[in-house]
């Protein structure tokens, strides 16, 4: 169905597959990322330098501002692998700022920004705020001009690793009208960020407060490119939100099936019972056509409509088998399943988060219906 | 006709001593009673032998091969797309048949479509038809189903067959008090086709191996759960 997109996968996305799961099985795991729980970051500055050694912070990026020059279709292998050993990294929100740059950000951004992100530094996104709407153009955070400068008010949330980020492309109203600005960590009042306890624990999410603080008016973002900038970070943070989810969908059904295939009850595997071998197998299949519309959305991406379209059904699909496949996973490991030493409840965690960010299944196919019906 | 029979009672094995024919069906000692479908239709039979005689060239294979050649024949019917009633695929035109039906009907008064959850469950099908045509050509990409490479091809039967169920049973919803009229009626929606679509389609989900044994051979053969 060329309609709604297709798969293709290209030599380059093979290689960082192959690079991603040697690498990711060897570096990360769930016990890892437990023992990062209590750390104030969240992940680990080795390894992450050792990621921007491999260049992937690199890969989305243009050659001529210091990147590999592929796409966002080659970021998703490696973080479906981040997913699968359920690590939290700041590749994530790297890659989605670098995109909203490369479409929002005017070249001279782009030249002083882009080149630092394929070094490692953090950049991260400010846009959610507390109406809880998912259509980015909606913004209260306001931007006022005052001769060279301009003024920001407002409270964003869910900022992800803004304790590290050196900088975070914010979206706020000006003249009535989306615009996205550059904020650096050095514009922020001492106590602009406040820690968030939220249902993924491996992540870092941060509430921020601009109380009339100034900037620049050169750290505006292209005005004409605003929408179109939101757009792309929407598609974008969707992509690799399902390439997480759907890496961790894997997980979570080996871990179950290990279980199966291991715990006795009744003088029998459990997994020889058809009440817990037939549900492992429709999460399988959730699993499954999760997967295909994910590659199928990093290869559609890029092309207009088609792209929206499969990255919506993709965010939709990983929805639906993540949460479901976690859930059964809780449930079917019995009373260690409602344990905190259980990883089921890591991967239903990170599923809620996802589920939350950048919308839900329902949203997603509210969005489809427009576009398709 | 298709005839496993049993040709040796000595076998070693109870599969061991079957044999494959392919019969004449209008000879002397073969009856025949029709057996009427759930949708009120005929299509197949009870079939009756009484000292029947049939040329031994009708063997296929060889004596004593015939559970074998079952098995492959079975095979081919469990793959088999369009390869019987009801059919195992869901093309593009299937799916934009739907959203054609969903703004034409007419449900409590109004086009079906107006009702959000209506929209909402139109836009999972078409989620999941995507999902199923997707599953098809990632099959053709060997680094992306490298790791349990006979997943996809072992789930197609059961994943097309009770999708096609479930999406006659929601073509039927949006014809909402239409619905009661069948195959036969001029008022019928589409001349009554989804739903005796609907009933047509346990052929699928029944035959070849019902949707509950499909998932015991997943879950042993793709997942390695114990029987």
């Amino acid at each position: 169905m060329d309609t709604f997109g297709r798969i293709g996968f290209s030599d380059e996305q093979r290689e960082l597959q192959d690079v991603a799961t040697a690498f990711c099985r060897e570096k990360f795991s769930t016990d890892k990322s437990r023992a990062l729980l209590s750390s104030e970051i969240g992940y680990d500055e080795a390894i992450w330098q050792e990621m921007v050694a491999l260049g992937w912070t690199a890969i989305a990026i243009p050659e001529r501002f210091g990147g590999v020059g592929l796409s966002l279709s080659e970021v998703t292998p490696v973080i479906e692998q981040i997913g699968r050993n359920f690590a939290h990294t700041p590749l994530h929100s790297s890659t989605i700022a670098a995109h909203a740059l490369l479409f929002g950000a005017t070249e001279e951004q782009c030249a002083s920004i882009l080149p630092k992100i394929v070094d490692g530094t953090v950049v991260s996104l400010a846009l959610s705020e507390d109406d809880g709407m998912w259509d980015l153009e909606t913004v209260s955070t306001t931007a006022k001009r005052d001769g060279e400068m301009i003024a920001i008010s407002g409270v964003k949330r869910f900022v992800v690793d803004a304790e590290v980020a050196n900088a975070l492309i914010v979206s706020v109203s000006l003249d009535s009208a989306p615009a996205l600005v550059i904020i650096h960590k050095s514009d922020l009042d001492k106590n602009a960020l406040s820690r968030e306890t939220v249902i993924d624990e491996t992540k870092r999410s941060y509430r921020i407060r601009f109380d009339d603080i100034r900037i620049p008016s050169d750290q505006l973002m292209d005005i004409d490119k605003a929408r179109t900038a939101l757009h792309q970070i929407d598609l974008a943070a969707n992509l690799l939100s399902s390439a997480e989810m759907v890496g961790g969908c894997q997980a979570v059904i080996d871990y179950t099936l290990d279980y199966l295939k291991t715990r006795k009850q009744f003088g029998k595997l459990i997994g020889s019972y058809q009440a817990l071998k037939h549900p492992t197998v429709d999460a399988f299949l959730d699993y499954e056509q999760a997967r295909s519309h994910l590659y199928s959305a990093a290869h559609c991406i890029g092309e207009q409509g088609v792209g929206e379209i499969a990255v919506r059904m993709a965010k939709a699909a990983a929805d639906k088998a993540y949460s479901f496949s976690s859930d059964r996973s809780i449930q079917f490991h019995g009373g260690f399943g409602f344990t905190y030493d259980c990883d089921a409840q890591l991967h239903r965690r990170r599923a809620i988060w996802h589920a939350s960010q950048y919308g839900d299944s329902l949203w997603q196919r509210q969005k489809l219906a427009q576009l398709i019906l | 006709m298709i005839l496993l029979a049993r040709t040796n009672m000595d076998a070693p094995s109870k599969y061991a001593g079957l044999s494959f024919f392919l019969a004449p069906m209008r000879i002397d000692g073969v009856e025949t009673v029709p057996i009427r479908k759930l949708t009120g239709e005929y299509g197949f039979t009870q079939t009756f032998f009484t000292d029947a005689r049939i040329p031994s060239n009708c063997l296929m294979g060889e004596e004593g091969q015939g559970w074998m050649i079952a098995m492959r024949t079975l095979e081919y019917e469990r793959g088999a797309r369009k390869g019987q009633a009801g059919g195992y695929s869901i093309t593009e035109r299937d799916t934009f048949e739907i959203i054609d039906l969903a703004k034409k009907a007419i449900r409590n008064g109004h086009p079906a479509i107006e009702d959000p959850v209506i929209k909402d469950k139109l836009i999972e099908f078409v989620i999941e038809a995507q999902g199923l045509a997707l599953n098809a050509q990632r099959v053709g990409v060997d680094v992306l189903s490298q790791e349990r490479p006979m997943a996809l091809p072992l789930c197609w039967k059961l994943t097309h067959t009770e999708f096609i169920r479930r999406v006659h049973e929601f073509a039927m919803l949006l014809t909402g008090g239409a619905g009661a009229y069948y195959v036969g009626d001029d008022n019928a929606v589409d001349d009554g086709l989804w739903t005796r679509g609907y009933l047509n389609a346990f052929s699928a989900t029944i035959g070849g191996g019902t949707s509950q044994i499909q998932r015991n051979i997943i879950a042993e053969h793709v997942l390695g759960l114990p029987k």
